[in-house]
């Protein structure tokens, strides 16, 4: 089980018994994740030999895979490196750090890291405290006094403490890197003494020799030191008097190497043939102390007279080597952490134009050969530009590459990695290849996408509102406006017509009541533009709901239109199943729907004729009919009438006035309430309008 | 000594007719133009009945509202008096403190001289 993340994984709260554990191997990288470690090294050998049983992990074949990983890591990792595994903190570590260990190697396999070290037993307690509490710490140059070969030594060390991630998301050991560098630290002082013996030097001879930060030695046919300048003396430790005369191969050149060296020169001077001379190589030096170091060599011959002399400018390189050594030291840091925390791990070839493997771990496919197709397998077209270009600038500048960008998952879905590699670099600092992590940010992404869409979405809306709400403001302006003017007419007129001029003439009067009817026309027609307007932007409509009596206010609208029904010799037939029925309702916009629907049976019925009003109480809804025999609506026309705007042509439309806005304002209504309407027929007999509307 | 109305109404012409109808009806009309001198004829005379318009330059029948204390006038009933027909308006309104919305366009000048003699108890 690899992820911390429970929506994903089968298993995630087991954390008793081995035989569950064992159970939920996910698929595995061919090298980490093994727990054979027998062909890898020298440790490796030691480590599978271990008894663990009688510690706390257990025998080998039931590790967690995490540790498995962490240890062939270590395994591979030039750096002595030690894992301190378990609240004990038993000690598992590789070749290098045998090498360091000294005469304690091999005791300290399996023990735990107090005990093993006593001399330092506070030390390493505050370590584990700290590592398993998740914190990582870090010493450079650290003087600790270390028994290991039975006798004390000051043993100075750059110290790297990280935690290591369990099955469980959680620290379950500490993972160090020792570097130790007590010979950087003597050399450094020899340097610091040599330093201050130049300072005091009067000898100064050219400027350009004596100040110069590369070593400048010369030597005759024969091998032997003639000059040497400050920065050689610093650089090797010899003054001046200890070295010139003396073999230069015995006192620069590695033990190993010194016979080479002597017969190159030999066989230079007899053959005139070099495969060294004029040019820059990259060799080991000693110092005074035995100390090797690298250096970086230019050798070249001069002449005096008959004299043949040979100069050597040597720079030393060690500090370039531990500016490699760093980079190791953090690609190893990074490679710890992130094995165990990553969902995918990948290894690409130094230009990343080949996949040399990858471990999807259920995520994305695996690929175990090369795979030169792995751009158009793994990643999103659009993505693949951005990701081309962020590895260009990761390889020019053998840089960390990081980028977020859409992957296809295994299971055909598209997903989202963040994912990050390192280069790793060779001792002359090139690329071999580049070790990659990536993590699963599929989810993280997708609520991400989710929370902006709902952003957006929510932002259109209140665009939409404010379009509908200007819309508004701009219909009452605008009724505002029309209406003035209008009512100032009827105000003026009014005037006239009661004689606040003057008596006026029956014929004055006339014309002046034509021009005030128009005139409340016009203003009706404001009104019903405006109401218009309001309904339709209907969720910008306001009902004002309460109880009501339906049967009363049926009577209300009947009785409104007493003058007109008689006028026009109708007669109207009202009955109610109940005395009184109940509804939330908005008794305003109700009684305009009774009344739009007394008005058109009443307008579209022949004088003398009778209308049938019916309201009666079905459950929890309310059915209100109104029917007339008047004209009737074809059936095509059915369709339309409560369109905006409709008038029906038949024979009495000549003389109905409207605006054809009645119907539609009916329906909205009833629509606002969640009521029907529904309209039968026939024309030449009449027709039936019932409003459905729910009572609560 | 008659009762007096304010009427508060930019339109010159409707300022006129109201007046005309209303002095007829034997009260004391006060005019203004706009809120600032509705304010201060308000604070002068103290009418029975206000008229209040509320679209208006300079400060509008809301921002008048807004600028004096309704009770502080308990012999006064406010009235808004406009063509802007909506219950929010309405609402509005009478939140800040007007007696009574009415609709200007819905009104002959017999009912508006009605509506004076019944609201100020002629």
């Amino acid at each position: 089980m690899w992820r911390n993340q429970p929506h994903r994984g089968e298993i995630v709260s087991v954390k008793g018994t081995d035989s569950a554990r064992s159970k939920k191997v996910a698929p595995q990288i061919a090298d980490y994740s093994c727990r054979n470690f027998f062909n890898r090294s020298e440790m490796g050998k030691r480590i599978t030999a271990f008894n663990w049983a009688k510690t706390s992990l257990g025998p080998i074949s039931e590790w967690p895979q995490s540790l498995s990983i962490i240890v062939n890591f270590m395994l591979d990792s030039p750096l002595p490196l030690v894992l301190l595994w378990g609240k004990d903190g038993y000690m598992i570590y590789n070749d290098p750090y045998a090498d360091f260990a000294g005469g304690r190697h091999p005791m300290l396999l399996g023990e735990k890291v107090v005990e093993g070290w006593p001399e330092v037993a506070d030390f390493n307690r505050n370590i584990m405290k700290q590592g398993l509490a998740g914190k990582s710490l870090s010493y450079k140059d650290q003087t600790l006094t270390l028994y290991r070969n039975g006798k004390p030594e000051e043993v100075s060390m750059n110290l790297n403490y990280s935690p290591v991630m369990g099955e469980y998301g959680k620290p379950e050991g500490v993972m160090a890197i020792v570097v130790e560098t007590t010979e950087r630290v003597v050399a450094e002082q020899q340097r610091q003494h040599a330093e201050a013996a130049y300072r005091d030097s009067e000898k100064q001879k050219t400027v350009f020799f004596e100040t110069a930060l590369d070593a400048i030695l010369t030597m005759d046919e024969r091998g032997k030191l003639i000059t040497l300048n400050p920065a050689a003396v610093r650089m090797f430790g010899y003054s001046r008097e200890d070295a010139i005369g003396k073999e230069l191969a015995s006192l620069i050149i590695p033990p190993k190497y010194q016979e080479k060296h002597r017969h190159g020169l030999t066989s230079y001077i007899h053959t005139g043939k070099s495969h060294i001379l004029n040019q820059r190589i990259e060799i080991l030096a000693m110092r005074k102390d035995g100390s090797i170091f690298p250096v970086e060599l230019t050798i070249a011959e001069v002449k005096i007279g008959d004299q043949r002399l040979f100069t050597g400018t040597i720079q030393d390189i060690s500090e370039r080597s531990r500016a490699a050594e760093k980079l190791r030291e953090s690609e190893a840091r990074f490679r710890a952490l992130v094995t165990t925390s990553a969902d995918v791990i990948y290894r690409m070839s130094p230009d990343w134009s080949e996949m040399r493997q990858l471990d999807g771990r259920g995520f994305l496919a695996n690929t175990s050969e090369p795979d030169r197709n792995w751009l158009s397998k793994y990643i999103h077209p659009n993505d693949q530009g951005s990701i081309l270009s962020s590895i260009r600038k990761a390889v020019e500048t053998k840089s960390v590459f990081k980028l977020e960008h859409r992957v296809l998952q295994a299971d055909g879905n598209l997903g989202w990695t963040y994912s990050r590699a390192v280069p790793i670099l060779d001792a002359k600092g090139n690329i071999i290849e580049w070790f990659g992590a990536a993590s699963d940010i599929t989810e993280e992404k997708r609520a991400q996408e989710e929370q902006q869409k709902l952003i957006a979405i929510t932002e259109q809306r209140n665009a939409l509102l404010k379009v509908s709400k200007a819309k508004d403001e701009f219909i009452a302006l605008a009724s505002h406006q029309l209406r003035t003017p209008a009512t100032t007419v009827k105000q003026y007129i009014n005037l006239l017509l009661n004689d606040f001029a003057g008596p006026i003439s029956p014929l004055q009067t006339k014309y002046l009541q034509t021009a005030y009817e128009n005139n409340e026309r016009e203003l009706n027609i404001i009104t019903d533009l405006l109401k218009t307007a309001q309904l339709d932007s209907s969720n910008a409509y306001q009902l004002n709901k309460q109880s009501h009596d339906i049967v009363a206010i049926m009577r209300e609208a009947i009785a409104d239109f007493k003058a007109t029904f008689e006028q026009r010799h109708q007669t109207v037939a009202f009955s109610a199943s109940h005395k009184s029925i109940g509804a939330t309702i908005d008794a305003t916009e109700i009684k305009l729907v009774f009344a739009n629907l007394l008005e058109n049976a009443s307008k579209y019925s022949h004088a003398g004729t009778e209308m049938k009003v019916r309201v009666s109480r079905r459950g929890d809804q309310v059915d209100v009919s109104v029917a007339d025999k008047g004209v009737g609506i074809s059936k095509e026309d059915q369709q339309r009438v409560f369109d905006k705007f409709t008038r029906v042509d038949n024979e009495l439309s000549d003389t109905v006035n409207g605006t054809g806005l009645g119907l539609y304002w009916v329906k909205q209504i009833v629509q606002l309430h969640n009521g029907s309407i529904t309209l039968t027929s026939t024309l030449g007999k009449g027709s039936k309008f019932t409003v459905r509307l729910p009572r609560e | 000594m008659s009762k007096s109305v304010l009427v508060i109404e930019d339109e010159t012409d409707l300022r006129e007719v109201y007046k005309i109808v209303l002095s007829a009806q034997g009260y004391e009309v006060y005019t203004a133009k706009n809120g600032v001198e509705g304010i201060k004829q308000l604070t002068a005379h103290r009418p029975a009945l206000l008229l209040l318009d509320l679209f208006m330059p300079i400060m509008d029948g809301k921002e008048f509202l807004r600028n004096i204390d309704v009770n502080d006038y308990s012999e006064t009933t406010f009235v808004v008096f406009t063509n802007l027909s909506n219950k929010e308006t309405e609402a509005e309104m009478l939140e800040l403190g007007a007696h009574k919305v009415m609709l200007k366009a819905s009104m002959t000048p017999q009912q508006l001289a009605q509506f004076a003699n019944e609201t100020t108890g002629v």
